[in-house]
């Protein structure tokens, strides 16, 4: 593979776009952060955020809310059979 | 106990706080549907109780009526409250809703939904354009109930239309952050587009065919509610080729017959009123402004003399007097704007206070053409370039030297630059542009550009350029 492709947006040809790549990569920053959290506190992300203070907490709650809404994949022209693991 | 009661108040203050997001989020990510829907056209904002006619139906009723040039012609104010392909069922649903803060005298219906069973049968588009930016109430539900005739997700996907819009995140751009819709057209829509139609045969072919059940089912929950408010009810067709029949036109008039209501067909009216169908129309199914100027007409005079409207041009600078001011402004500026082929005659229109206006020169130029801008700009000696704001010069620039100017009018963000470039030749010449939000709007290289703004009305009337040579 050239690896000059991961640079010149042929990358964004190979399935996700430029905008669904940096929310993939956001997504993964929170996974990331959440082990951090587990790795460095000893606790688990729930029980960090029960730690926090009202405001906090409802807000890391509610972005999480909205963008399952946002980025979930459901509704209408979503198939579920269709479903990666469904196929094996 | 009392922790208890802090606790539920916390729930509630939680949910309430991801209904406010859903809510924000939701504005955001709906289309800004470009027709013009009453809903976005500014009804709510309307002063209570000022419309005496409420004009309610699909795209060829607000295609069709011009409230502005009604109010123009008569004095009456009116409102074209409607949504496009629009079904009865909806219909009613928007008479619901305009009788609680409005009390017309007359509401008058165009009636192309009751062509088919369109209560009955699933159009999205049309379901999205009504149902999507009405305000969520129990009309609202009862309206998607009896249209759907279900609950399912898809009920629930209209009644938070983010579930069915989502995936528009990919595509916002700015104008879904700013979206400020209120227009001063009163809900109509214009169109200068010219397409010819025809009447073909048919139109007039005589085959049996009724009402449907749904649909004169809403005519009369419309027709029984005007009657308990003590509102007059007009039923009309506007001109429509294609899509209508005269067929339909007969079971209407059967209808109101039965009734004892007017039923006035616009189809029928066509040399009565000069409409040109190689003229009139945007397309098979729309009349364009032209068409529309001369039904709004005949309409106007048809309401003066059978109902007792007020003429509400007091002088009091209402709503419609605006707006008839505006429609004006913007014809001026149009005509202006059709003239800059023309730039010694462009130039002399000029006058208004209310323009932002810029020009620079680049290379040599007719001696006429600078001897205008010279005159019109009230500048003595030679320029290369000017900034008159309301009627007062801001900056003029001379012996082309290096220049850069920048200011923000009504939050577009506003440049003029002249730079030293390095030519094919290897020289440097000086090159002048002007930028708005960055983007240049030079139109020839060497010779004159000249933009002009609307300060008032907020946006750039004309763009003109005259080559040098």
């Amino acid at each position: 593979m050239d690896p000059w492709t991961l640079f010149d947006g042929s990358l964004y040809t190979w399935g996700l776009e430029q905008n669904e790549f940096q929310v993939m990569l956001f997504g993964i920053a929170v996974l990331v952060l959440v082990d951090l959290v587990k790795r460095m506190k000893g606790n688990r992300i729930d029980a960090f955020l029960a730690e926090q203070c009202i405001w906090f907490r409802w807000g890391a709650l509610i972005v999480l809310f909205i963008c399952c809404v946002v980025f979930g994949v459901y509704g209408q022209g979503y198939d579920a059979s269709q479903f990666i693991y469904f196929q094996f | 106990m009392k922790s208890r009661i802090i606790k539920s108040l916390k729930i509630i203050l939680f949910v309430g706080c991801i209904f406010i997001s859903l809510g924000v989020i939701q504005d955001i990510v709906c289309p800004k549907f470009e027709s013009p829907l009453g809903l976005r056209s500014g009804f709510s904002d309307e002063e209570e109780n000022s419309i005496d006619v409420l004009f309610l139906g699909t795209s060829n009723m607000f295609l069709t009526i011009n409230p502005v040039l009604l109010y123009e012609d008569t004095g009456i104010t009116a409102f074209d409250f409607g949504s496009s392909s629009q079904s009865l069922n909806m219909t009613y649903m928007y008479l619901k809703e305009a009788l609680k803060t409005q009390s017309p005298e007359v509401v008058c219906v165009e009636v192309l939904a009751s062509r088919a069973d369109f209560n009955n049968e699933l159009y999205e588009s049309g379901l999205r354009w009504g149902f999507t930016y009405f305000p969520t109430n129990i009309e609202k539900l009862e309206g998607i109930y009896n249209q759907l005739h279900t609950i399912d997700a898809d009920f629930l996907s209209y009644i938070f239309p983010i579930l069915r819009y989502k995936d528009r995140w990919k595509e916002l751009t700015e104008n879904d952050f700013t979206d400020d819709y209120a227009t001063y057209w009163k809900g109509c829509e214009v169109s200068w587009n010219v397409t010819e139609v025809e009447y073909d045969d048919s139109y007039w072919e005589e085959t049996e065919w009724e009402l449907a059940d749904s649909n004169i089912l809403y005519l009369d929950k419309i027709r029984e509610l005007c009657e308990e408010e003590g509102i007059e009810l007009i039923l009309f067709k506007s001109p429509t080729p294609s899509l209508w029949k005269n067929i339909y036109s007969l079971a209407i008039q059967e209808y109101a017959d039965e009734y004892q209501l007017p039923f006035i067909d616009y189809n029928m009216k066509l040399d009565e009123l000069g409409i040109d169908v190689t003229q009139d129309f945007r397309d098979a199914g729309h009349v364009n402004m032209d068409g529309s100027r001369k039904i709004t007409k005949d309409f106007g005079e048809y309401l003066l003399s059978n109902y007792d409207l007020t003429d509400h041009r007091t002088g009091e600078n209402n709503s419609w007097d605006q707006s008839v001011e505006e429609m004006d402004r913007r014809n001026a500026n149009s005509a202006l704007n059709s003239q800059k082929a023309d730039m010694l005659s462009f130039i002399e229109k000029l006058s208004d206070e209310d323009y932002t206006i810029m020009f620079t020169i680049c290379g040599e130029i007719n001696a006429d053409m600078r001897e205008a801008l010279m005159d019109y700009f009230e500048i003595s000696g030679d320029i290369d370039g000017c900034i008159r704001v309301n009627g007062e010069n801001v900056l003029t620039v001379s012996n082309q030297v290096e220049y850069s100017w920048h200011d923000t009018l009504e939050g577009q963000d506003y440049a003029m630059e002249c730079v030293l470039q390095e030519a094919d030749d290897g020289e440097s010449v000086l090159t002048a542009d002007f930028y708005v939000n960055g983007e240049s709007c030079k139109q020839v290289e060497n010779g004159i550009n000249i933009i002009v703004y609307d300060n008032r009305l907020d946006y750039i009337v004309s763009q003109a350029g005259i080559a040098a040579d």
